[in-house]
């Protein structure tokens, strides 16, 4: 892992995401210990790591297709909870205020952007 | 010197202050218990230094408790040992007391707990739960249903859902996008049941009851305000779209390709979160 691409790819997602980017942080899956982060929030990592967990079990169970990209919950207030699924087991877990950000942009441009400079850091 | 010193060491001690022993006291007959058997005996017992009346007490009673399976009719309770027993009442009443209050302040996340548990029995990984909410609340399942134990409260009328007419309306909101819908579902939060129902019959959706207790546990836990939907991108090319509600969460389970998550997100989701109000409403009144 190249930790200068890895924080580069942080910069990437706040460039595309302005102010709208409240805080993210990037994970090792079974770690729930982030790598690196902006406005880090250590306990949101750990639960967040458990929240995938419960929706792989509850995906499995169901019979659903598994978890692929990302997953998003809105919350109230116009919050909006944003974990992708990376390479390498990663996960990169982002809060984004939904006022500030069309949910176009964010799911078909600043995604797709964080995740091509996240997989730079790794190759 | 040294011969006066040593001759006091070697002197025996005074027995004036040790304390007599069970069988001195009942004498050498007596069979060699740490206890009498007998309930006069405690009498002679009490006289000594080497039982605390405590100690005395509490094996006291034992025996009155053995003597009155023996021998019915034989024990009468002295006031020593009725005083103790209210002693014992009252402290039992002061953590009952203590209990409830700890148990009103844990009743909420006794509540989430059980809300987990449940999901969780759904997949199979626990037995079915059974929770005692309060002292007078008890929650138990039967077919799928919660049925509240207390007298005074009230069946959980809300949870009634007029399906039929849900089914036809839902259907023309979902005819406006031409894309292709697996799967919808509405499940009750608490209990799990699913109201309605439409597509594959392979997917176990009340599974996913435990993706919604945790979502909200993990998410209350953090701090994060409550959660309105998500959306799940998934192998296959399809996508679940959760929208939650007061008592329940519809589930629409669509293909990617042919509808768009800009589509369910701001033009069916908004019709079945109207049509979910009006449902509910028209039945409670």
């Amino acid at each position: 892992m190249n930790v200068k691409k890895l924080n580069h790819a942080i910069e990437v997602l706040k460039e595309d995401l302005g102010n709208a980017l409240v805080a993210c942080d990037i994970w090792l899956t079974g770690t729930g210990q982030s790598i690196a982060g902006f406005n880090s929030n250590p306990q949101a990592t750990a639960l967040f790591e458990r929240v995938t967990e419960f929706i792989n079990k509850a995906l499995k169970g169901a019979g659903f297709p598994g978890l692929k990209n990302y997953y998003m919950l809105e919350l109230e207030g116009d919050n909006v909870v944003i974990v992708m699924q990376l390479k390498g087991g990663y996960q990169w877990g982002m809060l984004v205020d939904g006022k500030k950000v069309q949910l176009g942009l964010l799911l078909n441009i600043a995604l797709p952007n964080a995740r091509r400079a996240f997989e730079e850091a790794l190759e | 010197m040294w011969n006066i010193f040593k001759k006091k060491n070697t002197q025996k001690q005074p027995e004036k202050n040790k304390p007599k022993s069970l069988e001195e006291i009942l004498g050498k007959d007596a069979p060699r218990r740490k206890y009498p058997r007998r309930l006069e005996d405690f009498k002679k017992l009490s006289k000594t230094d080497s039982y605390t009346e405590k100690s005395i007490s509490k094996n006291f009673n034992k025996t009155v408790q053995r003597v009155a399976q023996e021998e019915p009719g034989k024990v009468s309770f002295s006031p020593k040992t009725d005083l103790a027993h209210q002693r014992q009442i009252n402290s039992n009443n002061k953590l009952t007391s203590d209990s409830k209050h700890k148990n009103q302040d844990s009743d909420k996340s006794a509540k989430l707990d059980l809300q987990k548990n449940k999901a969780k029995a759904s997949l199979g990984q626990i037995e079915e739960p059974n929770i005692n909410l309060n002292n007078n609340t008890v929650a138990r399942r039967t077919n799928s249903t919660v049925i509240n134990g207390s007298p005074t409260d009230s069946p959980i009328t809300t949870f009634a859902f007029d399906t039929k007419a849900f089914k036809m309306h839902a259907s023309n909101i979902l005819n406006q996008i031409s894309g292709k819908v697996y799967l919808t579902a509405i499940i009750g939060k608490r209990d799990g049941k699913i109201y309605f129902r439409e597509g594959a019959d392979h997917y176990k959706v009340e599974a996913m009851n435990i993706l919604v207790a945790s979502l909200e546990n993990e998410t209350n836990a953090i701090g994060l305000k409550e959660i309105q939907h998500t959306l799940i991108d998934l192998e296959e090319d399809k996508m679940l779209l959760s929208l939650f509600f007061d008592k329940h969460y519809l589930l629409i389970l669509f293909e990617q390709n042919s509808v768009t998550p800009g589509q369910m997100l701001y033009i069916v989701r908004p019709e079945l979160e109207k049509l979910y109000h009006e449902l509910i409403e028209n039945k409670k009144h």
